[in-house]
C-alpha cells in the first residue's frame, strides 16, 4: 500500500469551517473577564437543570438538586480562588458548582454553571462565553442588574439580578420599543436570576439600541430600572500600531502618532526590546506608551507625578519597571534583597522604563527598594516594593496551587 | 523570528492546514465537531504562548504537539472509561469504509502515528517529537501499522 493511496483513502473531507477570528478571540479571552463577543444569533433557553419548575412564567432551578460540575468546571471556578491577586479572591466554593441551564446560540450550546461563594454570593460561567462573580450581597451592589455587553451593537446582553420578586425582565430601546428577556431563577444559596439575550439586528443601530433594563414583579410594578451604559471597544480609546522589532503596540487614541518620539530602547534579558514613546495628545497634554503600558496626562499635569511613579509590569518572560518620576529626580537607584544596587537609566522628561535583570527574579534576590536622588545627589524619596507578589516574576518551576493553576512564587 | 512574525506564520499555517488538523484530530476525539473545538483551542493556545516557540523545530510540529495534547485531554475528559480507538469518526466519509474501519481499529498510538504521517504529512522526526518517542520507534510503529492494516484489509477482502 503506497502512502499516496493510503492518504487518499482516508482523508475525510469535512466542512470548511475554519475561523481564524475565533482563534484570536479565544487567545485573547482572559478567563473570567467579561468577554466582548460579536456575531451572535438567536439565544433561547432550551434545557433546564434537574429540579426545574416554573414560576410566573420563568423557570426556577433548584440549585441543590442540579447536576454537579465535572472536574474541568470545578477547576475553572477554583482557579478564580487560587489564581486571584491578593485580596481579590471571591471566596467561591468550586466543588459546589452546578449546571443550571443551556442556551443555544447559532447552534452552539452554552452551559450556565454557577457556584456559591462563602459570602453569600456566587460566581457564574457560560461555557465558551463569559463569566464573573458577584461575591457578596452588599446592599447597593445587590440592587444592580448585572449586565455584560458583547459586540458593538451591543450584540448580546447577559448577566444576573438578585430581586427575587422579579416576574419579568425587559430591555427598552431608544426607539421606544421593548423586548422581554427570558431568564431562569436559581434557588438558595444562589437566589438570583440569570439571563442571556441576543439583541435583534434592528436594535444594533443608532436610534434603536438598548437603553435601559427593567425588572417588574408579578403585579407589573417596576422593581428596578437601570440605564445601559454602552460599552464597546471604542471606550478603550486605543489604537494598535506596529513598529519593527516590537510586539503590537497599544497606543492612546488621543496621542498624535506622527509626532511620537522614542525616549527608551532597551533589551530585556530574554531578548525582547522594551521601548517607551511619548507624543503630544490632542488635548494639549502628553501621552506615553511602552510595550505593556500607556497613559495620557492633561496639560501641566505631569508636574503632579509622584517622586517615584514606577511600578512593575510583568510579561511572560521578563519584568519591567515603568513609567514616571517626579520633577527634580535625576537618578534612581534600585536596591535588591541580596544587597545588590543598580543605577537605573537616567529619567528622560520625567519618564523611565527599565527591564529588571533576570538574575534578580528568584526570591531572595528581588527588587525591594527604589531610591530617588536630585541633581545634588541628595536622596529625596524612597519607595519600598513587595517581593512576594505571586505570578509577577518568571520562574523555571511554577508552583502548583491546585485546581489546575500553577504560578511562580 | 519576532512574535508578530510568528503570529503571521501561525495564522498562515491555520489557513493552509486547518482542515488537515481537524480531520486528523477527529480520529483522536471521535468527531469533526469536537475536533474543530480542539483545533480552535490548540491554535488559540499556540497564539497565546508564541513566545515559547524558540524556532528550534518547525512551527507546524510545535502546533501539532499542542493540538495532539489538547485532543488527548479532551478525549480523556469526554469518555474517561471508554476506549475511543473503536469510536467511529462520526463525520468522516472516506471513500472506502473498509479502510476507515481498519484504521480506526488500530491501537491508539499506531493510529495517531498513521494520522500524523499520512494526513498531516509530518516527517518521522516531527512525529517523534509530538508523540514523545524516537524516530526509530516512529518508523517501527508505521511499519507495524502498515502490516496490521494490510492484514485487516486482506481479511475484509476475502470475507464473503
Amino acid at each position: 500500500m503506497t502512502e499516496v493511496v493510503l492518504r487518499d483513502e482516508l482523508l475525510a473531507p469535512g466542512p470548511d469551517d475554519a475561523d481564524w477570528g475565533d482563534v484570536v478571540r479565544r487567545a485573547r479571552r482572559v478567563r473570567r473577564r467579561r468577554l466582548l463577543a460579536t456575531g451572535l444569533a438567536v439565544a433561547t433557553i432550551v434545557s433546564l437543570g434537574i429540579g426545574a419548575a416554573y414560576g410566573f412564567g420563568h423557570p426556577i432551578v433548584d440549585f441543590g438538586s442540579a447536576p454537579k460540575g465535572p472536574r474541568t468546571v470545578v477547576n475553572d471556578f477554583g482557579s478564580l480562588e487560587v489564581g486571584a491577586p491578593e485580596g481579590m479572591a471571591p471566596g467561591v466554593l468550586p466543588d459546589e458548582a452546578r449546571r443550571i441551564t443551556t442556551v443555544t446560540i447559532e447552534d452552539k450550546k452554552h452551559v450556565l454553571w454557577v457556584a456559591p461563594t462563602k459570602r453569600g454570593g456566587f460566581c457564574d460561567q457560560w461555557s465558551d462565553f463569559f463569566g464573573g462573580c458577584r461575591a457578596d450581597r452588599h446592599e447597593r451592589f445587590a440592587e444592580r442588574i448585572d449586565v455584560t455587553y458583547g459586540g458593538s451593537g451591543p450584540d448580546f446582553l447577559g448577566g444576573s439580578f438578585f430581586q427575587s420578586a422579579t416576574a419579568r425582565l425587559e430591555v427598552a430601546y431608544a426607539d421606544g420599543t421593548r423586548d422581554d428577556i427570558p431568564f431562569v431563577w436559581v434557588t438558595a444559596p444562589i437566589d438570583a436570576g440569570f439571563y442571556l439575550f441576543r439583541v435583534p439586528d434592528a436594535h444594533r443601530v443608532d436610534g434603536h439600541r438598548p437603553t435601559e433594563m427593567r425588572l417588574y414583579d408579578a403585579g407589573g410594578r417596576l422593581l428596578r430600572s437601570q440605564p445601559l451604559e454602552h460599552l464597546s471597544l471604542d471606550v478603550l480609546n486605543l489604537n494598535a500600531h506596529r513598529l519593527p522589532g516590537y510586539p503590537l503596540l497599544s497606543v492612546p487614541r488621543e496621542a498624535i502618532w506622527e509626532q511620537r518620539r522614542q525616549l527608551f530602547d532597551l533589551r530585556a534579558d530574554d531578548g525582547d526590546r522594551i521601548g517607551l514613546w511619548v507624543a503630544p495628545s490632542r488635548s494639549g497634554g502628553t501621552c506615553m506608551w511602552t510595550n505593556q503600558g500607556l497613559g495620557c496626562t492633561r496639560a501641566g499635569e505631569q508636574s503632579k507625578e509622584p517622586t517615584i511613579g514606577l511600578g512593575f509590569s510583568g510579561a511572560a518572560t521578563h519584568v519591567t519597571l515603568c513609567c514616571t518620576v517626579g520633577q527634580g529626580v535625576v537618578r534612581v537607584e534600585a536596591r535588591f534583597e541580596d544587597g545588590d544596587r543598580i543605577d537605573l537609566p537616567p529619567p528622560k522628561e520625567g519618564y523611565l522604563v527599565w527591564p529588571i535583570p533576570a538574575r534578580h527574579y528568584p526570591l531572595g534576590h528581588r527588587l525591594d527598594e527604589l531610591v530617588a536622588f536630585d541633581s545634588s545627589d541628595r536622596q529625596i524619596a524612597t519607595r519600598q516594593l513587595k517581593t512576594n507578589t505571586a505570578g509577577l516574576y518568571p520562574c523555571a518551576k511554577p508552583k502548583q496551587l491546585g485546581y489546575g493553576v500553577s504560578m511562580c512564587p | 523570528m519576532q512574535v508578530d512574525e510568528k503570529a503571521d506564520a501561525l495564522e498562515q499555517l491555520y489557513r493552509d492546514r486547518y482542515r488537515t488538523f481537524r480531520d486528523v484530530l477527529a480520529g483522536i476525539v471521535g468527531s469533526h465537531d469536537v475536533a474543530r473545538e480542539v483545533v480552535q483551542e490548540a491554535f488559540a493556545r499556540a497564539l497565546r504562548e508564541l513566545r515559547r516557540f524558540r524556532g528550534e523545530g518547525s512551527l507546524e510540529a510545535w502546533v501539532w504537539k499542542i493540538a495532539v495534547n489538547v485532543a488527548l485531554k479532551e478525549r480523556r475528559r469526554r469518555l474517561p472509561e471508554q476506549e475511543l480507538a473503536t469510536e467511529p469518526v462520526a463525520d468522516a466519509s472516506p471513500s472506502d469504509p473498509v479502510v476507515r474501519d481498519a484504521v480506526l481499529a488500530l491501537p491508539p498510538r499506531r493510529r495517531l502515528v498513521i494520522f500524523l504521517r499520512y494526513f498531516a504529512d509530518l516527517s518521522y522526526r516531527e512525529i517523534a517529537e509530538i508523540v514523545g518517542v524516537s524516530e526509530g520507534t516512529v518508523a517501527a510503529t508505521l511499519s507495524q501499522a502498515h502490516q496490521e492494516l494490510a492484514m485487516r484489509l486482506e481479511r475484509e477482502a476475502v470475507r464473503p
